[in-house]
Order: structure tokens, then sequence, then C-alpha cells
């Protein structure tokens, strides 16, 4: 049950890259009925959504444990219907990282959208467009720079995650060893050397990464 | 305005010199000992006796999988005395210098079982069972820092089962967590002390125990480490443990006695 | 034919709307705050009445009863802010053929090219809006909306940021435009002499209710309420009580509130002897006597001597201060450079001062 380096490494930029992927399109949605619509229960909404920013990722953990596990509110259903249960795989890895970082682009991206001229929304509206042309051609273009920020602030928060991450996903070798959960084993482990190669390669991909983010929003923006 | 701010500083500190007060006042009257989680009952019960028996003197346990725990303390945690579920763990130690070698002693043993949910539909009967597709995961502590763990491939691999199996294992940091992936359901079988079996008496229920020969006996090591600045009181904390009370004690939470090597 | 019966609810203002405009180009005036901005956005469906109905050639946009509320981008509307309004974020060309989106690509260009055409926009169509000045950035919103093929326009002081000379040339663009494309449009302001060149009907606004209607000669000679005066420059606003009345001469004077004069004035049918009226004289109407001259026949009812306390020089005309009594002055009189000039007046010269009596207009009272 050995766990390359490797796979650790290729493991949380596939989780991240998911996990970034879903954060963009459902925080987005999200963000703009915080911004654009008025409902009952809106704040509650929000604050909800963006607890896990505040609430130490082991509490987080806790939460989608009592809710994602074979007992739990959701999973209990998911588990009796199909046998399958989220905790333990790879899955449950997307599930921590989106969940945590979620708030980070919901902020950026409801900001963003708030800051559009709503003026220009309302003039796109009095052209005769649709709220989902308006959305795409007006509000999407002007609130760019504020969805970069949040989608970059997002992948690194889902690259790091840790503590729910290991709550849900478990550590197992080969299959839910992201690469801050392999650090962590192999520290507890005493296994310097190997921890030392983690290290070293995580820093550089995560540096690599921030640049070629920066270099690309310079150039979306 | 700047009165406000003032305020809000003194404010501010006042925990800060809270902390300083607690830890000032009881640092000589402190034991703190690191104990494999496996016996944590056991030893909270051994604690509170021995502080009965030692006015002023507070028992710290710090309870964890083996292996991290004796990784803290490489790392200089200040422990007085360490009890792990393995000699590997305590040779670890002593190999970097770190016990006072003339306090060792093998206190207690245990075995391994196979645990289940109390109310699983399957019927396991040899852990040739666990190869039967409604198993579908197996927790067992991290063989890297978990002795439970350590023993658990033992048994599998005495059983030739280990390849089989290798998919369906979950990893645990210690071996109350195998035992709480059981209870809670989130496993259908786990590898565990038949100490701990009974700690969750309404949610699991053994399964199968495993016999000696398919694993290393389960030892439990106790030592004082060098460098404490209570070595008295941490050598007698380690004879009220093999004493006649200690043994008591320990019998009743279902640890196997042990002879001096 | 445009009709609005609404009323809606601000907490410390409250607007209660009852406009129905046939003509062409209907001006909306009044000063800030009167409410003009809100009820062009509730006609454009940008914010909703709490109450009442709106309906556009028939069509019912709103009618809070039924349910009615047409979504803003089906009402058909060309909307121009004062503020400009182009999207930062798209060149002119692709501004303005955002309005025509409904066309196939080859007739939407032609349409944009040709509204380039006609609102003298050609040579910037790739120009971004940051990059054009304020004058330009009007004249492409307005393009912008037309190109939509609008069935009603709103303008909200569109021309409000703009220096003067562009102003007069884009309210020429502007009558020109509408001319040529027939669209009925209400256009707010709070600027007099805008309101004079442009409109065809004017609505007076104030604290949310319309204060008058009708032709812009009705509302500056005729204004029906010592609001609308005031708005439009009525200086000389006085309250009186009728003391006298001569029917048969068709005559009747009026002692002023706490002046020491009295004026005479024609005599408003059902008026009778002790009621409180108020009246106004437009300050160009009043006139310096030149000493010496004799005074004409229909000048000589209403003849009064007094001082020339403040002469204010206004660039094209001079504003007179006139005391003739305790207060700091009675009268403000307004004389075109021209005939100033030609009096040689000073402050503090005695003068007299005349006007016809039909230059006084009888504000009705509020019932």
């Amino acid at each position: 049950m050995e766990g390359s380096v490797f796979f650790s490494l290729r493991l949380s930029l596939q989780v991240a890259a998911v996990a970034t992927v879903l954060i963009v399109l459902i925080g987005t949605s999200v963000a703009y009925f915080l911004a654009r619509k008025d409902f009952r229960g809106k704040e509650l909404v929000d604050i909800l959504l963006t607890l896990p920013l505040v609430l130490p990722p082991t509490v987080t953990g806790y939460y989608l444990i009592w809710l994602a596990g074979r007992n739990g509110l959701v999973g209990e259903y998911i588990f009796h219907w199909t046998g399958w249960n989220i905790l333990f795989t790879w899955y449950a890895a997307v599930l921590a990282s989106f969940v945590v970082a979620l708030p980070l682009m919901l902020k950026t991206t409801r900001a963003a959208i708030e800051s559009v001229d709503p003026n220009l929304v309302n003039i796109s509206y009095t052209l005769g467009h649709g709220e989902l042309k308006t959305f795409f051609k007006v509000i999407l273009p002007l609130s760019k720079k504020g969805m970069v920020a949040g989608t970059i602030l997002s992948f690194a928060r889902a690259m790091g995650e840790f503590g729910a991450t290991l709550m849900v996903a478990g550590n197992i070798p080969g299959r839910t060893d992201t690469m801050p959960i392999a650090i962590y084993t192999s520290v507890s482990s005493g296994d310097w050397s190997k921890a030392n190669i983690m290290v070293i390669f995580f820093t550089l991909v995560s540096g690599a990464f921030l640049y070629i983010a920066s270099r690309l929003s310079k150039k979306i923006i | 305005m700047n009165k406000r701010a003032l305020v809000l500083i003194l404010i501010s500190i006042c925990p800060l010199l809270l902390i300083t007060r607690e830890s000032i006042g009881q640092k000589d009257k402190e034991i703190i000992v690191s104990a494999a989680i496996s016996l944590t009952n056991a030893f909270e019960e051994i604690g509170k006796n021995f502080q009965g028996k030692h006015k002023n003197v507070r028992f710290l346990g710090n309870f964890g999988g083996s292996g991290a725990l004796a990784r803290q303390i490489i790392g200089g945690a200040p422990v007085d005395v360490f009890a792990s579920a393995s000699p590997k763990d305590m040779d670890d130690l002593d190999q970097m210098n770190m016990i006072l070698k003339d306090t060792r002693i093998n206190f207690a043993g245990n075995k391994i079982v196979l645990v289940v949910p109390v109310n699983a539909a399957f019927q396991l009967t040899s852990f040739h069972d666990l190869k039967r597709a409604e198993i579908k995961r197996i927790a067992i502590g991290n063989p890297k820092t978990v002795p439970a763990g350590r023993y658990a491939e033992e048994v599998l691999r005495h059983f030739s089962l280990a390849e089989a199996l290798k998919d369906k294992l979950i990893f645990a940091e210690n071996v109350r967590q195998v035992l709480d992936y059981v209870a809670r359901g989130e496993v259908d079988a786990g590898m565990v002390y038949s100490t701990d079996a009974p700690i969750k008496a309404e949610r699991v229920k053994i399964a199968i125990e495993a016999s000696e020969q398919s694993h290393k006996p389960v030892v439990y090591p106790i030592a004082v480490i060098k460098g404490s600045k209570k070595e008295i009181l941490g050598k007698e904390f380690i004879s009220f443990v093999v004493s006649q009370e200690g043994k008591q004690i320990m019998k009743k939470y279902g640890f196997k006695p042990l002879e001096r090597p | 034919m445009i009709e609005v019966d609404i009323a809606k609810n601000f907490g410390n203002f409250s607007l209660d709307l009852s406009l129905h405009l046939q003509k062409d180009f209907t001006v909306l005036f009044g000063p800030s705050g009167s409410g003009k901005s809100v009820a062009l956005q509730t006609i454009a469906g940008w914010m909703q009445p709490d109450s009442g109905t709106i309906r556009v050639n028939g069509l019912v946009y709103f009618d809070k009863k039924t349910g009615v509320n047409l979504p803003i981008n089906r009402r058909h509307i060309g909307y121009v802010l004062q503020e400009p309004s182009l999207f930062p974020h798209m060149t002119l060309f692709e501004n303005i053929a955002y309005g025509a989106s409904g066309l196939p690509s080859g007739e939407r260009k032609r349409k944009v090219l040709q509204i380039i055409e006609r609102m003298r926009l050609k040579g910037l169509e790739n120009h971004f809006p940051s990059q054009i000045s304020g004058g330009q950035k009007q004249r492409g919103a307005l393009a912008r909306a037309l190109v939509a093929s609008p069935l009603l326009f709103l303008l909200d002081e569109p021309f409000a940021s703009l220096d003067n000379p562009v102003r007069e040339k884009l309210r020429l663009d502007l009558l020109r435009i509408i001319k040529e494309d027939n669209i009925p449009i209400i256009f707010v302001t709070h600027d007099v002499d805008e309101a004079f060149v442009l409109a065809e009907e004017m609505v007076v606004l104030n604290e949310g209710r319309v204060e008058q209607r009708g032709s812009k000669e009705d509302i500056f000679y005729r204004p029906q309420t010592h609001n609308a005066a005031k708005f439009f420059g009525a200086k000389n606003i006085f309250r009186g009580k009728i003391t006298e009345i001569h029917s048969e001469e068709g005559k009747m004077t009026v002692g002023v509130e706490r002046k020491a004069f009295k004026a005479v004035m024609p005599y408003r049918p059902g008026t009778v002897v002790g009621e409180w009226i108020t009246f106004c004289i437009r300050p160009e109407e009043i006139m310096i006597l030149k000493e010496g001259k004799p005074i004409k026949a229909n000048l000589q009812r209403n003849v009064f001597t007094g001082e020339i306390v403040r002469i204010v020089e206004r660039g094209a005309e001079h504003t007179l201060f006139f005391k003739q009594g305790e207060d700091d002055y009675d009268f403000e009189i307004s004389l075109s450079n021209l005939a100033y000039r030609s009096l040689h007046l000073q402050e503090g010269d005695r003068v007299s001062v005349a006007f016809k009596w039909e230059s006084i207009w009888l504000i009705p009272q509020k019932k």
C-alpha cells in the first residue's frame, strides 16, 4: 500500500482542479443570486455558506461526516439506494475542498457583481435583453477581476486543504492521500526524507501555479 | 478615542496574563503521561487513584497513536512517562537515548479482535470471510504509525489475505478511530484490541478473535523519559501501574497481565 | 398615448402621479427631488409603484390590481440617462449594435452604421467610451436606444453634464431625430431654457405631484400655483386682500400683504371683497419710466415711486431691485442690457416703475 509522491501530487492537483471547476460554476451562480436578488432568508444563506471560512476545518469535517457519512443525513439515503458512500474516496476530498474554498469565491464574486453599475444592467434590460444574456454580456465582463481573484484563491485553498479532507477522505495511501496528508503521514512516522521531497515539490508547484495565474489574470483583465 | 483604544488593548492582553499564572502555579505538581490510546480508560482511572495517593499531584494523560506520541517526544514534548502499545515505539525512543533504560518495563498484554457494527447483516466466522463482496470497507490503524495497525497487518498476512483485501483497507490514525468507524457504520469491519470493543458495546460486537499465533504478541512497555523534571514522580507512577492496585485496574478493563520480562 | 396613474411611498417622500400624455414631445419639469427620475423609472419598469396603472398606447405595462408587471425587456422603451451609460467594455459600434441584436447580422450592421451616420459619430466606431467626449457618449447612448426601435423615448436630463454649445447642438439633433422617426418623447429637465426650447407640452412636478400641465406659454405666463410660478422665474409673487371691486369697470383693487402699496388688476369674476388672493408679475414685465416722458394710459393704474437699491449684472440682462416700502426690496425688475444702458441708472437712484395690469397674473387658490 505504498503511495508514491507523484500520486499524491497528481491527486492534489486533480482534487483541486475538480473542486475549483465546481466552485466557479456553483459559486458564480450563487453569488449572482445573492448580489442581485432579494428573498427571505438571504442573509442566512450567505452566513451558512460562509461559515466554513471561519470554522476550523475539523469542525467543517465534522459537519460533512454528519451529512455524508453512511449514517449521515444525506449519506444514509444514498447508501441505502446505491450501496455507495462518498467517505474514503477522492470525491470526498473534492467535497471537503469545495466546501472550504467556496466562501472565498462567493465573497469576491458577490462583491464584484454588486459593484457593477445597476444602471448598466437596467439599460441592458431596457434594450430588450433577458437576464441570462445580460449576465453574460454585461455583468460577467464587468466582474471579471473579482471572479479571477476568487478562482485563484479557491484553487489555492483547495490545494492546501487538510483537516476536513483527512476526516472525510481518510488517509489511504494510493487512493486518498493528497499531498498535505501524505506530508503529515511522513512527518508523523518520522520519514523526513520523503517529507522533504514532497514539501519541495509542493512548494515549487504552488509557486509555479501562482505565477501562471497572475500572468493569465493580467491577460484576462 | 485614545481612552477607548487603551481599554481595548488591556482587555485583549488579559487572556495572556491568565495563561502565565496557570502554568507557573501548577508546574511542579504535574505528571504528564503519554500513553497509547487503547490505555485511555484504564490509565484515566489509574491516574485518578494516583492523584488520590499523592497530595497536590495532578495527572495529565496524553493519549494517541503510539507512533504519533513517540514523534512528539522526539520533537521535545515535555512528557514524563511514555507507555506504548508495542515495543517498537519504545525501541525507537530507546535508540535515540531518550528513556531511562532501567525504568523500562512491560506491564500489560492484549488481544486482537475483528469487530463489526452491532446490527451488521452478515455473519463472519473466519478472517477469510472478509473477502466476501458485501464487505466493502475494513478499517485498521495506519501501520506506519499505529501498533494496532501493524498487528492487524500481521494477522492478515498470516492468513494470506493482505493482497486480496488491499483495496478494502481504510487506515485510521489510531485504534479508537478504527473503533469509531465501525461504531458509526462507516466501515463494514475493523480490527481493534479486545479491550477496545467494550468501550462501544452498544454499537459494535466482536466477530472473531485473532489467534495468538497470527501476530506478534501485543506487549505494552512503559518507561520514564530522560530529561523529565519529575523522574522520581515518574518512577512512582510506574510502580503504581505494576502494583497490585494497578494490576487490578488493568484487569478490570480487560488487559492481560504480564510478568517482568 | 401614455397614461400613468401611480403612487409610491419612499419613507420621507411619496409620489402620486397622474399623467396622461398625448403630444409627441412632453417635458417633465421640476426641481431636484420632485420625483421626475422616479417617474421615468416606473414607466421603464426599473422601479415598481406601490399601486396604480401604467399604459402605453393601450398596452398595460403595469397594473397593481391585476398583478400585471411587464418585465423591463418587453417594454420597448428607449432610455437615456444623465450619466453616460455606454458599456465601458464594448466599442461604440458594439454598444450601439447591442440594441439591435434581434436582427440578422447583415441587417444589424447596416442599421448601426446608418444611425452612426445620423448621429454624426462616423469614424468613432471602434473607440471605447473612455476614448470619446461627453457629447459623443450621449449621442452614442441616443443611437443605441434608437436602434432598438422603441415605442417611447425617455430622456432623463441627458445633456445636463455637457457644455452649453454642445447641449444646444444635441437638442437640435434630438429634435431632428424625433421628427424623422416619429417617436413620442418624455424629456426630463430642471433647466427652464431647455424646457422652453424643446417642449410641445410641459408637465411641472413638485414633491411627487403634478403641479401644472399645459403648453409652455400656459405655464410661463399663467402659472396655476405658487410653486409653478416660482420654478419658472415669476419672481414678484404677492399675497393680498381684495379691498374694492368695481365690476362694471372690470377692475378690482388689492391691498398687498405687508406692503405699503395697492395693485389694480382685472376683476376676476367670482371673487369678493375681503378675499385673499395671490398674484405675480414677471420681472421683465415691469417698466422703468423715463423721467419727463408722459405715462401711457394703460400703464397709469399701477405706478410706484421708489429707489433702486441694488443692481445685479447677469450677463445678458440686468436685474434691478426696487424698493418703495419698509422691506429690503419690493420688486425684482429685469432689463435687457440695451434697455439698461439707455436708462443710465445707478444704485440709489429714485425712479418710477409701472406695469400693465394685463401682466398681473392671478394664481388660482388651491381649494
